[in-house]
């Protein structure tokens, strides 16, 4: 064995505490991206299945790419994550042996010696964390899948816990490759240090010289104690960056997660409640320009020959191809700017509708009315513009292409507008009409040559009834070249979405459990690490009469200082991704109503406990094994 | 013969007004198996110029030759490699590899070479400076003036033609001081090694063969003693 490898081979025993914690975070480091690999894969394959069975391969093959984003994305996560614990590990480890370096040099030691030394300690912790870290890892996805499962409670989807060997030797890769840049940065840094600021410890003595910009006012609060906490903090900002911002990555996604499913939460539940007792759904498009057999008088028909289905209630709202584009305008200079339908209901309804809005039954009349879900999860209705009765607005016809599954995307707009007049308005939604889309600013008219027909079905058999729909369709429709007839079974669709929900929180959750975790062990590597360079330190003020109170205030206050400042960058960062989150969430087309941003107050309350509380509870310890050994042992044992 | 040949050497750290001339234009040789002791006031360049006769710092101008050999139009590695076989340095503290036994801290400019010197030489090392029963300790657990004479023996054992050290015994008491000094002056009349020692210590500058008296960077007095 080469005196380099020994050397590193000493230095791991020696430090046996630290070494631990380091192969701790490389293992975990490992561990997490075989799992993330393997689960994301597994999760992507069993998610894309799900969506496959209900709107078939294409969407299905859409979410497996965005599950494999997803997991991409957290990989690189994990990967940075890694790299600046990892290396900020040896750097301390190599940082310490500053002057032993110095010694080997004067010695006659090259600077490939030196950095080979740095080196080995990387390779032998690899040799063992490497294989730990692929072990861990099937242990952490098998905990995953279990966690994930319990989470996603539904008994329907469950999520498989199967290996892919490529995607395991490419994470192991990965990770050799991260332990490789980890190591190598400190080491051709310890290589570079010339022999005489090494035995000088020139290092040392750059660190003393910064001057803390405020330490009299910290010394004014919290005395002479403060002082040299905040003094320190300075001297090692460089040990506790990576301890920062490894709490803020996990902060972060904890609480983008929380926004996550908090927010999709309380909209499935409001969906789940608006759609009542519905259970399936049949929509059919019409191709651009209308050469369909299918009118509003036949759709008629097939409601009335669909409601012969037992136990079946059936509802019929049909739109038309025209956009009241011409409307929005106006309604833009009020403040509202949706894009808004021109639709017709049933004669029955239609007439229901005029009642409530104190017009004849011919009537055109618009939907001034907005949904909203407040706090408690109660539906709130409010106006969002102000009375455009008696106006006439011009409607635009819209051209639409078959996306992809089929579904209808706008490709442009026709030229002849149609002019209507409003007749009245609908300032608050009858019960019945809260189930069906997000109407808030569509014009209701009582005739029209619809392009979209949409029935809404609440049945006790809802496969049956899905069954029974295509035949009576097919009895009075021919499909033609760019018509479209879906059906959906709104319950399994539901369902899905829910899946789909807490598999992504429940991945998120999980992962940014385990970025804290291996944060946590950088937070106590460079703790510990600190304390024991420090012992000399501690052993001189101890000698001039500082108690051990008073070094126990110290120490406590270091840990309140540096987890301040996690906090500080990482709460308001946390908080605006989790507003972002929700932003994206609220504009969701899927979404027919708006909900409130909900402050995670107890998840903000809890990541400031916890940070506050581990950092303490670490340096209390530390410091403990710190006042066993005295005075003199520890002067002598950094010499 | 000349051992040692150092022609206007300077060192000069900071810049402007906080400029400071570490060592101004010294020049002077050492004959091959003198002891020459370096004296002077706190500050005045000692460990300067001992930390550039052993290639560990660089001048800012100026020459030294060993054996011969001109070390700093040497690269860094060759440089290390000539220091790993040709000199021994002993500084005041610190001098080992905490990780390392007592026996490998001795070895090391061997183990450097990946060669394994021959255990005789190791051992015949160890009785000379008392410490056969602490081979296989680490220096936490020797005193100072045991951790002192390790890195002596470890400055002794490449044989090098030049052992440099930095006041070795200066913060040992008198006993384990005058050991060192014993050990250090045995091995330059029985092995002919040059060695070159600072020392603030009147009584062991007058044991050697010349002192040079180092004054602000510049050598104010060299004389032959006796
Ligand atoms: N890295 C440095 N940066 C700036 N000045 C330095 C540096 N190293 C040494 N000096 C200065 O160079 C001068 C000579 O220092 P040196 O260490 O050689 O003194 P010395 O003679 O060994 O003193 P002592 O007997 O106290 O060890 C001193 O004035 C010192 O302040
Ligand atoms: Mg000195």
């Amino acid at each position: 064995m080469s005196l380099s490898a020994k050397l590193a081979l000493q230095q791991l025993k020696t430090s046996h505490k630290k070494t631990m914690w380091t192969l701790f975070g490389i293992v975990l480091a490992v561990g997490m991206l075989v799992a993330i690999g393997n689960y994301g894969a597994s999760g992507a394959d069993t998610m894309s299945s799900i969506v496959a069975d209900i709107y078939g391969e294409a969407q299905g093959e859409g979410w497996a790419g965005f599950i494999s984003t997803f997991s991409v994305f957290f990989g690189v996560v994990i990967a940075a994550t890694a790299i600046i614990v990892v290396s900020n590990a040896f750097r301390v480890s190599a940082g310490e042996r500053t002057k032993q370096f110095g010694i080997l040099k004067s010695v006659g030691a090259t600077k490939k010696q030196i950095r080979m030394t740095v080196m080995y300690e990387g390779i032998f912790l690899s040799l063992v964390g490497l294989p730990l870290g692929f072990v861990a890892g099937l242990v952490l996805q098998f905990l995953a899948v279990l966690m994930t499962n319990q989470l996603m409670n539904t008994t329907a989807h469950q999520l498989s816990f199967s290996l892919y060997p490529g995607l395991s030797v490419i994470a192991i890769l990965g990770s050799f490759l991260i332990i490789a840049v980890s190591v190598y940065l400190p080491a051709r840094k310890a290589a570079k240090i010339s022999a005489i600021s090494a035995i000088r410890g020139a290092d040392e003595l750059k660190a003393k010289k910064v001057r803390p910009k405020n330490p009299r006012i910290i010394g004014k609060i919290f005395g002479f104690e403060g002082t040299l906490a905040a003094k320190q903090l300075k001297r090692s900002k460089r040990h506790f960056r990576a301890t920062v911002i490894s709490l803020c990555i996990s902060i972060i996604l904890i609480l983008a997660s929380a926004s996550l499913r908090t927010h999709m939460g309380v909209i499935l539940d409001g969906r789940t409640e608006q759609m009542g007792d519905m259970s399936a759904a049949m929509q059919f498009f019409t191709p651009f320009p209308d050469t369909s057999e299918i009118n509003f008088t036949s759709a008629m028909d097939i409601t009335q020959a669909l409601r012969e289905f037992p136990d079946a209630n059936v509802r019929l709202h049909a739109s038309s191809s025209y956009s009241l584009l011409g409307y929005t305008a106006n309604l833009a200079a009020h403040g509202f700017q949706d894009i808004a339908n021109v639709i017709v209901f049933e004669p029955e309804f239609h007439t229901e509708l005029a009642q409530l809005a104190g017009v004849p039954i011919d009537s055109n009349i618009i939907i001034n009315v907005e949904l909203e879900m407040d706090a408690a999860g109660n539906f709130i209705q409010h106006i969002p513009f102000s009375d455009r009765t008696g106006e006439i607005v011009a409607v635009y016809p819209f051209e639409y292409s078959l996306g992809r599954n089929n579904t209808p995307a706008m490709a442009g707009i026709a030229n002849e507008p149609l002019h209507i007049e409003i007749h009245g308005q609908i300032t608050h939604l009858p019960d019945n009409m809260l189930l069906l889309a997000d109407f808030t600013g569509s014009l209701i008219v009582p005739d029209l040559n619809a392009t979209h027909y949409f029935w809404q079905v609440a049945a006790t058999d809802p496969l049956g009834f899905l069954e029974y729909a295509e035949s009576v369709f097919n009895q009075h429709a021919t499909l033609q070249v760019g018509e479209v007839f879906v059906t959906l079974d709104v319950i399994d669709e539901l369902a899905m979405t829910v899946a789909m929900i807490d598999f992504m929180s429940a991945f998120t959750f999980i992962f940014s459990g385990m970025i804290a975790l291996l944060g946590l062990t950088n937070v106590i590597s460079t703790i510990a690490a600190s304390v024991q360079m420090r012992s000399k330190e501690f052993a001189v003020l101890s000698s001039v009469g500082m108690d051990k109170k008073g070094m126990g205030r110290m120490l406590s206050l270091e840990s309140v200082l540096s987890s301040a400042r996690a906090l500080i960058i990482g709460l308001p960062l946390g908080v605006l991704i989790a507003y972002l989150i929700y932003l994206g969430i609220d504009l969701l087309p899927f979404a027919p109503f708006t909900i409130p941003f909900n402050t995670p107050w107890e998840l903000i309350i809890a990541c400031a406990l916890g940070v506050f509380i581990t950092t303490f509870v670490i340096m209390k310890v530390s410091a403990a094994s710190l006042k066993k050994g005295n005075i003199i042992e520890t002067i002598r044992g950094v010499e | 013969m000349n051992i040692l040949q150092v022609e206007n050497l300077t060192k000069t750290y900071g810049k402007g007004e906080a400029q400071v001339n570490a060592l101004d234009e010294v020049s002077f040789s050492v004959e091959k198996g003198s002891f020459v002791a370096v004296v002077g006031a706190s500050g005045s360049g000692k460990s300067t110029l001992l930390h550039l006769l052993g290639g560990v710092d660089r001048p800012t101008s100026g020459k030294v030759h060993i054996d011969g050999q001109d070390i700093f139009t040497m690269n860094e590695s060759k440089l290390a490699i000539f220091r790993r076989r040709n000199l021994g340095i002993v500084y005041q503290f610190y001098n080992l590899i905490p990780t390392l036994t007592a026996e490998e801290n001795i070895m090391l400019p061997y183990l450097l070479d990946g060669r394994k010197p021959n255990g005789a030489t190791v051992n015949e090392l160890l009785e000379l400076i008392g410490l056969t029963d602490r081979a296989k300790h680490l220096p936490s657990e020797l005193s100072g003036g045991q951790q002192q004479r390790i890195s002596i023996a470890r400055a002794l054992i490449n044989s090098p033609s030049v052992i440099l050290a930095d006041e070795p015994t200066g913060n040992l008491d008198s006993k384990s001081g005058k050991d060192i000094l014993e050990l250090l002056i045995m091995a330059n009349k029985r092995y002919n090694q040059t060695l070159i020692m600072i020392t603030h210590d009147e009584k062991i500058a007058l044991q050697s063969d010349r002192i040079i008296t180092i004054s602000d960077g510049q050598i104010l007095l060299d004389e032959e003693v006796r």
